[in-house]
């Protein structure tokens, strides 16, 4: 009797000092990676639903936006992260040693800066005073970063700052003669391409390159676990090529009200990076200088 | 008594009635607890299945369950009728098309929770920049829009986003109350609080598909007899009460109870040692002491919430008071929130119209425009502007807006003060309007206009200047004015310029320049400004007016030549005539000393006589330009001098009335000149005039009063035509041949009378009558002022 009255005072000891402390994110020991819904990263949702990242410990935290994907990863120290090259910039900049693992696929038309003044009148005026519309911090600004040095254009770029859910519901008036530069992607571009907005660049110009990758921190995942990793999302590209349906069916949750036919329309903004394109969008990355490292790309 | 009977019995029918021996398709989820889960035999249990049993066996109901793993599977086999009954359903519109429900059974709020440490967030409102979990298949995912939240994390089950949130991976949750009470209540979840806000309240009813209906009236009233004797409730708490089944032996219960007894015990001793435990009066004094530290505490915490309140109160005050007119304004969607009094008499609306407008229902810009602003104020870029708003009875002002952005309770608003500037802007633009007028007015300009500064330096001058003087403007504004002018007139521009100081202006200088090596005649004004630093120079190129002066006095004096010719002739004649008669008698010898003497004395009276002629004609060549103190009267008596045999040779009568004298200040060379071209002009009409009648000249002056005198000189020329009568003092304007007249000779009568001598000088047509006979001519009134006298 007394000896179980000891253990007990000591379990009661070890319960209350253990008790008090905990680390939050290592609490359950998985590897905790953020993705927004975007199609792009689709494979990765597959993967996750099919649970085969279960071997790996890995956990994704879907968000709705890659804006939200950056506030939910800084605010959690989460392992890793789905983004552009934008976000990635960010980061490094920002001090954090961050691998470029995987590359999902590249934006191909998905991303567009459009004009209330059709392309040719546009570039023929060069107007000196432009009002840009973007959502400031996102790939937007990549696109209006190129779009100025290619056209070799110093006018008095007027920035507003508008969130890309605002920018389809905004009333524009495209009639008016101020040039207006509107820079967002899909589908918000469409229903303004309705409203009498003109097309004037996007990602298909191979000039125009933004790319999705799954980035993680040193340390965070094994060399073996990375190429694991690599191996499962590159099966889940070879998935929704060869049984888009399945996979459809599969990840469909994550899209709300996107039927099948939109989703099947939708893959038509982005090139997956599948086996037939690695070697072309390995040369793009490295000749326009996307990344810095690539080393576990080129092993993907 | 045979009908109530069968009355009684059609209404008692359903009570015995019971269903058909069917076997109806029950559909139920897997995992949805409370509500629905399966046990570990796989068995449906759950509150809803606990009720649905409860009621089914109640009214006899032959049932199978269809098992499935969604809500959208659920409602799929519903609407495809491939299951009749679901027990427990939300109530939403569009599911009545296929499904018919019954009375509520339950409702749940979806609510939102969120972790314990975020203070600050109070309402939905202030979510906006927080992250909110949600669970995936769940209404949530459509309630939570990027509105109410920008950053949505999306679970894929409920456990994992309530784990979370606990640990503060995310910051808010959205999911039906009931379930999440039960949570924290259950796991003891302390770091999750409701918002106390339902975002949605649903109902929830069994449902039977279209088809079934028969059932319904059954279950309603089993329903209500449930609910009715208590049942309903006991199934309720059980599933969202506290509910635990804590199964524990005796042994284990008993040494728990032990070894707590044990562990008081250690602590009482241990603070008994400490001398921790106090005497009984030692703990009154204590709690003597602790009463008054709260009841202070508790004073200093009421005298603090009056001071918040009051100052609250006076800030409230303020806005609503204040004389300026005040906006709060949400930033995204640009509704009003509040206003204050001065804003209600302004644009005429109501409170009550406030709060249900945007800023976009006064703002006349286009939304487009008024985004632009509102985000320019928003991130503190600019916040003044200038826009038009329109009042309520439809008029459109002009104000300037002062927005910043202020935090509040409910998150940041707009604080716009506004202030009406129609008026002032209306006068800004006719300030313009005028600026440009007077703009266009000085660059238009035919005479030469320039400001100066009192050192003479050049500040701004018009086209004109810039053309007469032959400078560039950026030449002029780096030169003073005495780079203009020839050396030796320096001292007298100087002097014009101080007199223009002191006396505020200086009329007629008139100056002569070398303007590109050609040398020109200005006349020039000079006034001193308003501001009393700036001089205003107006110049005339009056140098083609001065040549034509010239050609007029070359005239005037070859006339002057014809009038000595005249003046000369008798008086030569006398000379002759005494000279001859001098000699002659001489010749006779008889003359006498009487004779010598006579002659002599004609002689030099003749002599004397052609001198002063012959001064007159030089003092009016000369041309003396000094303004003296001078009588009207000898102006003429010398005027006449130099015409009188000229108007004798033509046998013009010449009638004078000189009574009146005064002094003018002027220069009688001028003058004389004017006076003998309207002589000259009188002569030559009256030549012209060939009616037989005497030829007339009056020449009269008369005091008008004491301080003006009138020179009147009538003719008997028959007058000047009406048609032309009014234009004769123009320049260049002449009735006669180009080898008479230059046109130029009234026009500078009229300058030398009125510039010069501050007289005037009119003309009309006079008719007369003079011994006995009628005469027409012109009437030349010229009216001086006397200046003094001598």
């Amino acid at each position: 009797m007394i000896k179980k009255f000891l253990l007990l005072v000591v379990f009661l000891s070890i319960f209350s000092i253990t008790g008090c402390s905990s680390d939050k994110n290592k609490r359950d020991g998985k590897i905790k990676i953020v993705a927004s819904n975007w199609i792009g990263f689709t494979p990765l949702l597959y993967a996750y639903e099919k649970g085969k990242l279960e071997a790996l410990n890995v956990e994704v935290i879907v968000t709705n936006s890659l804006q939200s994907s950056l506030i939910m990863y800084e605010k959690n120290n989460y392992d890793g992260i789905c983004s552009t090259q934008k976000e990635l910039t960010y980061l490094n900049q920002n001090n954090k040693d961050h691998l470029p693992v995987i590359v999902f696929d590249r934006s191909y038309g998905g991303d567009v800066i459009l004009s209330n003044i059709p392309k040719e009148e546009l570039y023929k005026n060069k107007c000196k005073k432009v009002d840009v519309f973007l959502e400031k911090n996102s790939v937007n600004e990549i696109l209006f970063e190129v779009f100025k040095k290619l056209k070799n254009w110093s006018a008095d770029f007027s920035i507003i700052d508008i969130n890309q859910y605002n920018i389809s519901r905004f009333e524009f008036e495209s009639n008016t003669k101020v040039p207006k530069l509107i820079i967002t992607y899909e589908p918000h571009a469409s229903k303004l391409k309705q409203k009498g907005f003109y097309l004037i660049e996007s990602t298909k110009n191979d000039k125009f390159l933004v790319f999705d990758f799954l980035s993680v921190k040193k340390g965070s995942l094994k060399k073996d676990e990375i190429y694991e990793l690599q191996k499962i999302v590159n099966d889940s590209i070879l998935k929704l090529k060869q049984d888009p349906k399945s996979f459809y069916e599969t990840v469909k949750i994550y899209f709300g009200d996107t039927s099948y036919d939109e989703f099947i329309s939708s893959l038509d903004q982005i090139q997956f990076f599948d086996r037939d394109r690695k070697g072309y969008m390995i040369d793009l990355i490295q000749k326009e200088k996307v990344l810095k490292k690539i080393e576990y790309i080129k092993e993907q | 008594m045979k009908k109530l009977f069968i009355l009684i019995l059609l209404f008692s029918l359903p009570l015995f009635a019971k269903p058909a021996n069917k076997l109806y398709k029950v559909v139920v989820l897997e995992d949805w607890k409370p509500y629905y889960f399966l046990d570990e035999n796989k068995k449906p249990k759950g509150y809803a299945v606990e009720l649905f049993e409860k009621l089914a066996s109640n009214i006899g109901l032959n049932y199978e369950y269809v098992i499935v793993d969604s809500w959208k599977e659920a409602d799929r086999l519903m609407k495809e009728k491939k299951v009749d009954i679901i027990p427990n359903m939300g109530v939403a519109l569009k599911r009545t098309e296929y499904i018919t429900f019954t009375q509520p059974t339950d409702v749940f709020e979806v609510e939102l929770f969120k972790h314990k440490s975020l203070t600050e967030i109070r309402t939905v409102k202030d979510i906006k920049k927080h992250s909110v979990g949600v669970v995936l298949k769940n209404v949530c995912i459509s309630l939570i829009t990027e509105d109410i939240a920008q950053t949505k994390i999306l679970f894929q089950n409920y456990h994992r986003a309530l784990a979370a949130l606990n640990d503060n991976e995310v910051d808010i949750l959205c999911y039906p109350k009931p379930l999440v009470n039960l949570s924290i209540k259950e796991l003891n979840l302390e770091n999750i609080e409701p918002l106390g806000e339902p975002l949605k309240v649903i109902k929830r009813a069994l449902g039977v598909v279209k088809g079934e209906e028969h059932l319904l009236d059954l279950m309603d009233k089993e329903i209500l007899r449930l609910k009715g004797n208590g049942e309903y409730q006991r199934i309720y708490n059980k599933w969202f009460g506290i509910h635990k089944d804590i199964e524990m032996d005796f042994e284990q219960l008993s040494l728990i109870i032990l070894a707590l007894g044990v562990i008081v015990l250690l602590i009482a001793y241990y603070i008994r040692q400490k001398k921790w435990i106090l005497t009984k009066k030692e703990l009154e004094q204590k709690v003597k002491e602790q009463t008054l530290k709260i009841e202070k505490n508790l004073s200093e915490l009421k005298n603090t919430t009056l001071l918040y309140e009051k100052e609250k109160n006076k800030f409230k005050n303020m806005f609503k008071t204040h004389g300026s007119i005040m906006l709060l304004i949400e930033p995204v969607s640009g509704r009003i929130i509040d206003v204050n009094e001065s804003a209600l008499k302004f644009y005429g609306y109501s409170n009550d119209e406030f709060l249900q407008m945007k800023i976009s229902q006064i703002n006349m810009l286009d939304a487009e425009e008024i985004f632009k602003k509102t985000s320019r104020a928003k991130e503190n870029i600019q916040n003044r502007f200038e826009f038009p708003h329109r009042l309520k009875n439809g008029l459109i002002k002009t104000v300037e807006v002062y927005t910043s952005p202020v935090e509040t309770e409910d998150g940041m608003v707009l604080f716009s003060i506004i202030k009406d500037i129609t008026e002032q802007k209306r006068l800004q633009n006719r300030i313009i309007e005028q600026k440009e007028e007077f703009e266009t007015i000085f660059n238009y300009a035919k005479d030469g206009i320039a400001v100066v500064d009192l050192q003479t330096n050049f500040l701004n001058c018009n086209r004109a200047f810039i053309e007469l003087t032959g400078y560039s403007k950026e030449e002029l504004l780096g030169k003073s004015c005495n780079d203009l002018t020839i050396i030796s007139d320096r001292e007298e521009n100087q002097n014009a310029i101080r007199k223009a100081i002191e006396k505020g202006h200086v009329d007629n200088l008139e100056k002569s320049c070398i303007v590109n090596g050609r040398h020109i005649t200005v006349n020039m004004s000079i006034s001193l400004l308003p501001d009393k630093k700036t001089l205003l120079f107006i110049i005339k190129d009056i140098t083609s007016l001065k040549i034509i002066q010239e050609q007029a006095k070359l005239i005037s004096m070859g006339e002057m030549i014809g009038n000595i010719a005249h003046q000369w002739r008798q008086p030569l004649n006398v000379i002759s005539m005494s000279a001859s008669s001098l000699i002659l008698k001489t010749l006779k010898k008889n003359i006498s000393e009487e004779d010598i003497q006579k002659f002599s004395n004609t002689i030099v009276k003749q002599t004397n006589y052609l001198s002063n002629t012959i001064d007159n004609f030089r003092n009016f060549i000369k041309g003396d330009r000094r303004y003296l103190n001078i009588s009207i009267k000898e102006v003429i008596r010398e005027t006449l001098s130099l015409v009188g045999a000229t108007l004798e040779s033509n046998y013009i009568v010449l009638i004078t009335d000189l009574d009146d004298d005064m002094f003018i200040t002027g220069n009688k060379s001028e003058l004389s000149q004017a006076l003998i071209n309207i002589i000259n002009n009188a002569k030559d009409s009256m030549i012209d005039n060939e009616e037989g009648n005497e030829k007339l000249l009056f020449i009269s002056t008369k005091k008008l009063d004491d301080n003006t005198i009138e020179l009147k000189i009538v003719d008997s020329g028959g007058g000047i035509e009406s048609g032309i009568i009014d234009r004769i003092f123009e320049p260049y304007f002449t009735t006669k041949h180009q080898s008479v007249g230059t046109g130029i000779g009234l026009s500078m009568v009229e300058q030398i009378i009125r510039e010069r001598h501050k007289g005037t000088i009119t003309v009309h047509n006079e008719e007369y009558r003079y011994n006995n006979k009628h005469y027409k001519g012109a009437c030349f009134n010229i009216v001086f002022k006397i200046t003094g006298q001598e």
